[in-house]
This record gives structure tokens, sequence and C-alpha cells, in this order.
């Protein structure tokens, strides 16, 4: 039906047409009630000067929006909560509040909506346009990523997929190498540790201020260093680990079941874990990486895994000590978690045999030493484990793991007898 | 292959194939937060997206049983926002670091702040322009005390300065948690209580 001339504008007419933006305003709609009310305010006495009241009242909303971003004030949250709340994954009992004040902060406000802007979930056809041209948006170069990063071989696939060009695969190694230099930076975790709770563990990768990662190639002996400081901090197994300083054991032995909390572990395994995916993407074979990836999965409790790393690592390093102790505690751990006893025997064997490699060839390895003995314990062959544990005091006669020694001896006497 | 699956058998082990479909899956997603927070910082060349989008997988892949494993997600978009996120702080913490490298050690972190469009916009403000822009504030603050009501008055009030002061679009208001109201909802409340304060701004209440 079409529009009266002669009648004032109704209120929804006028709050549509003072809503308009200039371009709209000048431009000819589509609809022609809306051309019609227009023409009608244009030359009506009463209409006219109203909608153009309405239209700069509504001008003064629109410039209200902050041009920058102002001093940050004391009590203003950080850039990475709001980029959590942008995201949708802060609780809504903690975003109320937030997003209360960043609705009056002029600080918060426009960080919010830059956050809101970058993570809008609609990608605009230019942006559509810009994804695909990346070489990282072909299926050659994601499918080369997936292998680095799980240490697979391309040539592991089935036969059906298609293969992987080397060029592709061998471009993502060398773009690392090349860019990574050129990524040389540190950069910090936000302290998440308010959302790290609801969300559950997945939050955890972003919790723990001043956890350092590098872009620089990762460091094998600096990751090795982080695996020994978390051991140190939080001692997983009765286990010595190499490197690693004396602490008190804080975890039940145990593969991790899905209920199995991580909100305590250290930061140190986190990045750890960073460094050994980017090591191991670039040398998926390295002995190394391998071995310390297995270190991260023996502190997480993944036996299997560490097991399968470890053996992958001993094919390519089969003379090396630290591998095979580090086999030996995957071996033992896996044992406390079997039910069948023949099992569980079987893996302290396969313990054993390792650290017994490891001792016949230097008598005086501490580590393997005072692990052996352990293992021996769990066999309930006493009289050997008592053995090393003299042979271990006699080498290491004073500090905290010589103390730990002495309470395993008298421990394993009692039940020896 | 259901999103919850490809995440478990992401979370659980190493397999190239799942990988890759994750990475298939989430390509476009990481790819458009990179380049968009990237651009931000007035560095959004196709050679550092890349870069950047292979550090986010990495990242992910590298935490996989803490960020992958107890994600219990409490809306469908709740994982896509989940890696929005992690991408987004990935980025802003690489340009960060790049800024406090540039300006010596010792030196405040960067922040986005400091980022080229922010100076931009922060040239071309001026004492003057700050005084009448709160001015205004003020007397828009004064008519709507008279508007807002129903339900959830507080909510309402933050939509409107959200949308009008700080230039939160609708859609992204909606997004929000603790909003509770789909991008209709959102722009009703702009549309009832924009058409109250005019009104009263205009002296016609």
């Amino acid at each position: 039906m079409s529009r009266d001339p002669q009648s004032h504008l109704s209120p929804d007419e006028l709050a549509g047409l003072a809503e308009e933006t200039e371009s709209a305003w000048h431009s000819a709609g589509a609809d022609p009630n809306r051309d019609q009310a227009k023409a009608h305010a244009e030359g009506c006495a009463v209409c006219g000067p109203r909608l153009r009241d309405h239209r700069s009242v509504q001008a003064r909303l629109r410039s209200m929006v902050s041009p920058v971003v102002a001093e940050r004030k004391s009590d203003c949250p950080s850039e990475e909560e709001w980029t959590a709340i942008a995201g949708g994954v802060a609780p809504a009992a903690e975003a109320k509040p937030m997003l209360e004040h960043a609705s009056r902060c002029d600080h918060c406000g426009p960080l919010l909506r830059a956050a809101t802007e970058d993570l809008n979930p609609e990608i605009s056809a230019e942006e559509e346009d810009f994804i695909r041209s990346l070489p990282s948006a072909s299926p050659e170069w994601q499918r080369a990523l997936a292998h680095k990063m799980t240490g697979a071989s391309a040539t592991a696939q089935p036969a059906a997929s298609v293969a992987v060009p080397v060029a592709a695969a061998s471009r993502v190694g060398a773009e690392w190498e090349t860019r990574s230099s050129r990524l040389a930076s540190v950069w910090r975790f936000a302290n998440w540790t308010r959302w790290a709770i609801p969300l559950g563990a997945a939050a955890v990768v972003v919790v723990g201020a001043g956890v350092v990662m590098q872009y620089s190639p990762p460091s094998l002996s600096s990751t090795n260093k982080m695996i020994a400081q978390a051991y140190t901090e939080q001692r997983p197994f009765e286990l010595r680990f190499p490197g690693a300083g004396y602490g008190p054991v804080r975890q039940e032995r145990g593969e991790s079941g899905p209920s199995h909390s991580r909100m305590d572990e250290p930061a140190e395994l986190l990045e750890a874990e960073t460094q050994i995916a980017r090591g191991l993407a670039r040398h998926p074979q390295d002995a190394g990486w391998l071995q310390a990836k297995a270190r991260a999965e023996l502190f997480e409790g993944h036996y299997q895994s560490a097991i399968e790393a470890l053996q992958k690592a001993e094919s390519v390093r089969p003379d090396d000590a630290s591998i095979k102790i580090d086999l030996a505690a995957a071996y033992f751990e896996r044992a406390g978690t079997r039910r069948d006893p023949a099992e569980q025997a079987a893996d302290y064997d396969l313990a054993l045999q390792s650290l017994s490699e490891v001792l016949s060839k230097n008598p005086n390895d501490l580590v393997a030493l005072f692990n052996r003995a352990l293992s021996y314990e769990q066999l309930k062959r006493h009289s050997e484990a008592t053995a090393d544990w003299q042979r271990y005091l006699r080498l290491d006669a004073t500090g905290p793991w010589a103390d730990a020694a002495r309470r395993n001896q008298a421990e394993g006497m009692k039940q020896g007898h | 292959m259901s999103l919850d699956e490809l995440i478990q058998a992401c979370a659980e082990g190493n397999d190239p194939a799942a990988w890759e479909e994750f990475i298939r899956r989430f390509h476009p997603l990481i790819a458009s937060v990179v380049r968009r927070t990237a651009r931000r910082w007035g560095n959004d060349s196709p050679e550092l997206v890349d870069d950047l989008i292979q550090e986010a997988f990495l990242k992910i892949y590298g935490g996989r049983r803490r960020v992958l494993s107890g994600f219990k997600p409490h809306h469908p978009e709740a994982f896509s926002g989940f890696l929005a996120v992690i991408t987004a702080n990935l980025v802003n913490d690489y340009f960060r670091t790049r800024h406090s490298q540039k300006h010596g050690s010792g030196q405040p972190e960067g922040s986005i702040d400091d980022s080229p469009a922010v100076a931009d916009a922060a040239a071309t403000n001026r004492p003057a322009e700050h005084v009448f822009r709160n001015l205004q504030i003020g007397e828009v603050e004064r008519a709507l005390s008279s508007c807002v009501g129903g339900a959830e008055p507080e909510r309402d009030l933050t939509i409107f300065w959200l949308y009008y002061k700080e230039g939160v679009s609708a859609a992204a208001i909606a997004r929000l948690p603790s909003i509770l109201l789909n991008v209709k909802g959102v722009e009703s409340v702009i549309h009832r209580l924009t058409r109250c304060v005019r009104e009263r701004l205009c002296g016609e209440h």
C-alpha cells in the first residue's frame, strides 16, 4: 500500500530516516514508501525541522566513538583479557563487569573493539581471496606441515592418498629454517589463570605469566634443561632423571586418564613441549628430539608413547646411555600401570636390562645405579637391590639423593626380611 | 568426522591424517585472525602471515593435550573462539616483542596502542575535541538515564555505550559473553534506546 503523501511522519518513519547514514540518505531508496516519507519531510514545515533535529542528534551520537586509545588506568584489564572476551571464551559472570568497564573506558573500549574485529568469525570476500592465495592454503603445504608436526614420514601414508611433493614438504622446513631467524623473539603467555578453571585443561596452554618462548630455532639442550627443571619442581616418580635435581615425589604413578588434571604442571614443561614440536617439525628423525619428546611424555604419564619414541631414538643412537636410562624409566613406569603380574615383571626386567647395559659400560653412573636399585626392589630381588644401594652410597654419600637411597635401602631390607 | 571426533583424534595421537584435517578445517579461521591482527600492527605480508599461521598450528600441536583433551565447548562456536584467541595472542606477542626489541632492552613491552593504526588515530586527537566529546557524552548520559528500564538495564546501557562510544558493532556485541542476545536482540536494544535519547535531546519528552 502506498503512503499518503500528506501524512506526517510516523515515529517509525522518523526513526528510520533519522538513523540513515549520509550516504544512504543521498542515495535513492529501494523502498518507495521511504522515498515518499523523505519527500514529505522535505516539504513539510512540521516534519522537516523535526527530522533535521533528529538527524543532527543522531550524527552527534555517531561522533562519540573514541578516536584513540586513552591511557591505561590501574583497574584496566590486560589486552589479552579483552581478546578472551572478544573470542567468547571468558566466563559470562566475569565478562559482565568487564564489559561494563569497557563501555565507559576509552582505553579498554577501543581494545575490545579491535579484538572483536580481529576475531570476527565472518570472513570477507577480500579476505577469502587473500587466504586462498597463501601457500599455506594449499593441501600440499598443510599435509607437509601435519607430517612434520607429528613426526610421521610422508611415505608412510596410505597408498591411496596423495603423496606429499618433496618440494612442498621441504618448503615447510626450509621456510621454518630461514624465517625463524627473522621471527627471533621472545613472547609471553598471558596470565589467563582466571579463564583456565572454567575452560578446564584446554586453557592451560595459555596459563602462566612469564612463560617464555623462543621463535629462534629450538634448542635441544635448553629444552632438556626445561624438562629437568620441571622434574625438579614437580618430581613425578621415584626414579632419578638425568640432569634433574632432587625434589619430593608429587604425583602418583599411573597413566594419565581423562580426569588427570594438568593444571599444576610446571610452566617449563609447557614451553618444552612447544620447543619439542618445533624441533621435531624440523628434524622428525632426530634422536635428541625424539628423546626430549619421550621425556615430556614420560613426565605426563604417557609411557607407551614414551617407549615408542625412545625405541626410535635408540635405533638411531644405539650406544647412547641417556636414551637407555630414559627407556628403562619408561618401562619401569609402565610396569606400574600393568594389572597382569607377568607383564609387570616383564617391564621391570626390560628396565633392568637397559640399566645394566649402561652400568656395564659405566659402573659409576649414579642415575642408572639408583634406578636399577629401585627396579630390583620392584622385582623383590632385595639382595641385588641392597648391593646397588651400598655401591650408590659409596659413590654419593651425602645430599638428598643419598638420603633417599638410604631410606629406600632401609625399606628394602625391611621387606626382604 | 565431527568436530568432537577430530579434536579427540588430534588430542590423543600423532595421526598425521587427523592433523591434516585439523589444519585444513581451521586454516581459514587462523589465517583470517593472523592477517587482521598483523595488519593492525602494519605488516600483513603473505610471507609473515604464513609464518605466523605455521607458528599457531605448531603451538596448538605442542600443547595439544592441554589445548584439546579437556576442551568442553559451551556452545558450537566455542572451539573456534578459543583457537582465535590463541592465535591473536600469538600474533600480538610477536609484534610486541619486535617492538620492544626495536626500542632496546629495558623498555616497556609494546602494546596495541603502539600499532600504526592506533598511532594514526592518536595523531588526530585534539584536546578541544576531547572536551567537546566529554560534554556530549554527559548530555547523552543524562538523557539515557530516563530511557533505560526493563529486566536488564545495566546490560542495555553497556550495549548502548559499546555501540556508540566504543564503536563495537551490533554483531560483535551479540557474540560477547554475558550479553545473551542475538544480533536482532542487540539491534533492538540499540534502536529503542537511541530513539528515546533522540527524543529527549530534541526536547520531545
